[in-house]
Formats: C-alpha cells, structure tokens, sequence
C-alpha cells in the first residue's frame, strides 16, 4: 500500500522544501561550474576562429589567378603556424603580462599555470588558462592573414613571412596590450570589443604599408593611367571562404564576451551572435543594393566583400546595439566597402581581396561607431585609438617592409611573377592541364 | 600583305605589344601554346622527384599587315621578345594572298588597318 503512515509527513516534507526553494533568490552557479563554462566558452570559439583561417584560404583562393593559388594557399597555411608559434615564444606575455602602459613582458615561451583551479580554488580562477592562450592565439592568426590576401600574388614567401613574425611577435602584442591588456588606451577608455581595431584595422594598416611598398601586380595599372581588373578563378571557393569567415565569426565576437559561466553571460553571447549575423546581412544587403544602384548589375565578388565588411563592423561592439542598429551598422560597413574598392585602385593601390576596404576601412568605423550604442565610450577616446594604432602599426610595418626590400627583395622576378609563383616558387600547377611530366595527360590526380 | 606569326615566352607578350603599337599595330591576336625546341626546359622537382617538363608554354601571336610594315614589325617584335633566357622564340612571315574584312566587306590590303602617322 502506498500510503502507509510514514508517507504523508514525506510528501509534507518534500513539499515544503519545494516551496522554499520556488520562492528563493536564484541560486549561483558554482565556481567550478562556471569555470568549466567559461573554459568551455573560449574553447569552442576558438576553434570557430581558427576556422576563420579556412576561409580566409578559399576566399583568397578564389579571388587569385588559378597560377597563385597553391602559393596562395601554402601562406594562408604557413602564416597560421607562424603567428601560433610566436605567441607562444613571445607573443602572450608582451600582450597581457605584467603590462605597463605601453607593453607587457618580455618572457619567452608562455606557460599555462593552473594550479589554483587544480586544487580547487575558483575564486581568482575562471578559466583554463590554456584556453585563454587559445583563443587569444587565433586572434593573432586572423590579423596575419589579412596581409596575404591584399598582396597575393606578387609577394614572395619566406619574406613575407619574415613580415607575419614580426607582426605577430611584436606589433601586434604591443598594440594589443594597450587595449586588452589593460594598458594607456583601456585606462583612458578606448573601447574593442572582439577586434574591428586591434585585430581588422592591424592587418589593414600592416596590409596597406606593404602594398603601397611593394607596388601592384604587373599588367593592373597601365603606365597610361588605365586600370585593368584581374578576376578570380574560382568565385564558388570565393563564397565559400565567406560563409566559412562568417560563422567563424560567431565565435570571434562571441567568445570575446569572455564567459559563459552565468545566465548573464549566456545571454550576452546570444545577442552577440543575432548582432553578428544581422550586421553581415546588412554588409551583403547594402553592397547589392548600392551596386545595382551605380552600375546596374550586382557584382558577387563586392557583396561578399559586404558581408566581411558588415562583420568587421559590428566587431567593435557587437553587445550592446539592438538587432536593428547591428543590420543598420553592418549596412553601411557594406555601403564603405562599395566605394572603398574603386577608390584604392584610383589610387593606385592593388588590393587583391579588397581586404584594406573590408578590413581597415570597415575597422574604423567600427570602432568609431561604438558611442552610438555604448554610452560609457566616447568618439573622441575612440578616434585616439584609431590614431594611435594607426599610426604605430603603419609605422612599424612600414619599418620592416623597407628592411626586407632592400635586403633580400619582397617581390618575385618578372619572369616569376607572368609564370605564376606556383610554378616560380613551388615548382606546382593547381590546375595542371598540360601533359607535362610527372603530371600525364588526361590523369591529372594520377 | 603579310602574315606574322610569332613565338614569344608569355612574360614579354606585354612588352611585344607595346613595341608593336609603337610601329601602328595595335590589332592583333594570341593564344597560349605549348612546345618544345632545342632547349628542353629547366629540370625542377616535385614532391622530391626530379623531372623535366615535356612542353613548355609559348604565346603565339598572329597578326596581319601591309606588305611594306612587314620589316618594321618583325625587327620590333624580334627586340622586344629576347629575353634573357634561352629560347626566346621565332619570328615567321607569310604571304597572304587574301584578306577580308567581315564586317564591312572590304577586301585585299584596305582590310588591313594601321594607326595613321605612325608609319611613313
């Protein structure tokens, strides 16, 4: 029989202890739990971010000539392992150690230290500190890669990977420890969300410098004044790039909220992710629209510029703006890209991707749009930023791009440029057509 | 009239063609061969394997001229086209017996036109 004698003062009991705890606070998450959210939280994306790095391959895949796009695809490669290796060598520490006003330490090779959380203290630990390693490192990888699409295929290798060590190890910590770090422009108020400064405009302004001392590719500007376009070979693998950089995305602005390990902090992703995607969709929207307006005819290559410049806009503060004031911010990072394009080449700039409109232009404004949403910043305080870094990491890079020229050369010969640096530097063709040895005709994956 | 064909390594076409714009011609047509001639091609390696290409690549030009160009254009392409390279290429002329222009119907040397003041 169920109810025996004992059972009612059980169920009474249960009942009871039900009540109190329906009219209690909201009972905190623990520390451990919220450490393994948190931890979770960078891990996963980080791993979104480093997927960036296969977008950022495909879409410069297919937006080089099919005789760059192995030597296109082996720097995307080679410059994620660099900039992953010299974060751990350098590139931590002098961002977030000890950091003064200007820079933090100079300690080689960073260790993860987790001996507070291992012995299960999670007051001062929050999260894995390899986790923070991680997803800050990816960080660093997008800046570098920025660089390979504005001058592909008319840099030569290793000295441009000479340039991402230095970006990585140096300029880009520097100005990283400013902001992130806790540095002069986060005590005057200077505020980055996820990166459309520190990370996108970084990459531009590095991206800008050596293209303009590099110089174009050979046959795009006419001595005449003409400008000749030079279009991709492959635009599937160009939007597929894009769509890949997108979702990564989710989980470069949506990890940069730096915690999962509380109600709040879910929720602050959440609308971090609508606000991120709404904003790509006003870049992609606002690119077709403008350009169907100008030239009667939407062109794929700008709209999915749109989309990246959209994204690169709401990085600067992707929290705080409703989902119409994202859509309405990453329109006009796309409305900047359509003109932003033409303009460079005007100036007789050769941007392959069109990452300088994308990335530096869409950057700034990002960052500059952020008082509009976010009452604790102001324009001025952001105009400082932009400035500064601006002008230190241009500077800088300007610095080792000159070094690099006149000492062991950054472009190919002419011959090796015509040819394609995949012959010319890899001894490869992507697309082997011919029946040239080992490659036999008609059994090209022979 | 005249037909010149030319081979030329694909790194000098753009000096070929300013050079042939210089002495008038700016009318002409190319396409991407492959071949070989005495010098092989340089060995290179793949995947650690040493190889020598089969072909290497050429762009062959085709153009046509007035008879009394002829001389001039073949010195011009000949200058610009050497390279440092072996193997730059070879510059033939052939006698054209016929020439029309299909869209408006002009037959023989008058189908051929060349940039007026260039050529005395």
């Amino acid at each position: 029989m169920f109810l025996t004698k004992k059972r009612p003062i059980l169920v009474a009991s249960a009942f009871a202890v039900m009540m109190t705890l329906a009219t209690d606070a909201r009972a905190e998450v623990s520390g451990e739990v919220a450490f393994i959210f948190n931890t979770f939280s960078f891990l996963i994306c980080g791993a979104l971010v480093m997927w960036m790095a296969a977008g950022f391959s495909m879409l410069e895949s297919g937006l080089v000539r099919s005789k760059n796009t192995a030597t296109i695809c082996l720097k995307n490669l080679s410059l994620y392992c660099v900039a992953g290796f010299t974060f751990y060598l350098i590139g931590y520490n002098l961002m977030y150690t000890d950091v003064g006003q200007f820079a933090g330490s100079i300690v080689f090779f960073w260790q993860s230290d987790d001996s507070a959380a291992r012995a299960g203290e999670f007051a001062d630990a929050t999260y894995a500190t390899s986790s923070d390693w991680y997803f800050q490192m990816v960080f660093v990888a997008t800046a570098a890669s920025i660089v390979s699409g504005t001058l592909a295929e008319r840099v030569k290798l290793w000295p441009f990977l000479a340039f991402v060590t230095v970006l990585t190890a140096v300029i880009y910590p520097i100005q990283g420890s400013w902001v992130w770090g806790k540095g002069w422009l986060f005590e005057l108020g200077f505020s980055d969300f996820a990166g459309s400064t520190l990370v996108h405009s970084v990459g531009g302004w590095a991206a800008l410098t050596g293209a303009l001392i590099l110089g174009p590719r050979l046959g795009k500007f006419s001595s005449k004044g003409r400008i000749n376009p030079i279009p991709g070979n492959n635009l599937s693998l160009a939007t597929l790039g894009t769509f890949i950089l997108w979702m990564g995305w989710f989980g470069f602005n949506g990890g940069s909220v730096l915690a999962l390990g509380s109600a709040n902090a879910a929720i602050d992703m959440a609308n971090v992710f609508a606000n991120t995607n709404m904003a790509a969709v006003g870049g992609v929207l606002a690119s077709m629209a403008v350009t169907q307006f100008l030239y009667k005819r939407v062109d794929l290559s700008l709209a999915l510029n749109g989309a990246i410049g959209g994204l690169v806009s709401i990085t600067a503060e992707p929290l705080t703006p409703g989902l119409g004031t994202a859509f309405l911010i990453g329109g006009v990072g796309g409305v900047v890209v359509v003109f932003a394009v033409p303009f460079l080449e005007k100036c007789r700039i050769d941007d392959v991707v069109g990452a300088i409109p994308a990335h530096l232009a869409c950057g700034i404004w990002g960052t500059l749009a952020v008082p509009i949403t976010n009452a604790e910043t102001s324009i001025v305080t952001q105009a400082i930023g932009v400035v500064a870094i601006g002008v230190f990491v241009s500077v800088a890079s300007a610095v080792v791009w000159l070094v690099l020229k006149h000492t062991v050369g950054i472009r190919p010969s002419e011959r090796d440029e015509w040819m394609g640096l995949d012959h010319a530097e890899l001894g490869l063709e992507v697309y082997a057509d011919w029946g040239s040895d080992p490659f036999r005709k008609g059994d090209r994956k022979g | 009239m005249k037909l010149i064909m030319a081979f030329v390594k694909p790194y000098r076409l753009d000096h070929v063609r300013e050079a042939m714009e210089a002495v008038g011609v700016d009318s002409f047509s190319f396409t991407e061969a492959r071949g070989i001639g005495h010098h092989k091609g340089e060995r290179d390696i793949y995947r650690g394997v040493e190889y020598a290409p089969s072909f290497v690549p050429m762009m062959q030009i085709i153009v046509m001229v007035r008879a009394e160009m002829a001389q001039d254009l073949i010195s011009a392409i000949v200058k610009a086209a050497k390279s440092d390279e072996p193997g730059s290429g070879k510059v033939m002329a052939f006698d054209l017996s016929d020439v029309v222009d299909i869209s408006s119907g002009t037959i023989g040397p008058d189908a051929i036109r060349h940039r007026e003041g260039v050529h005395s």
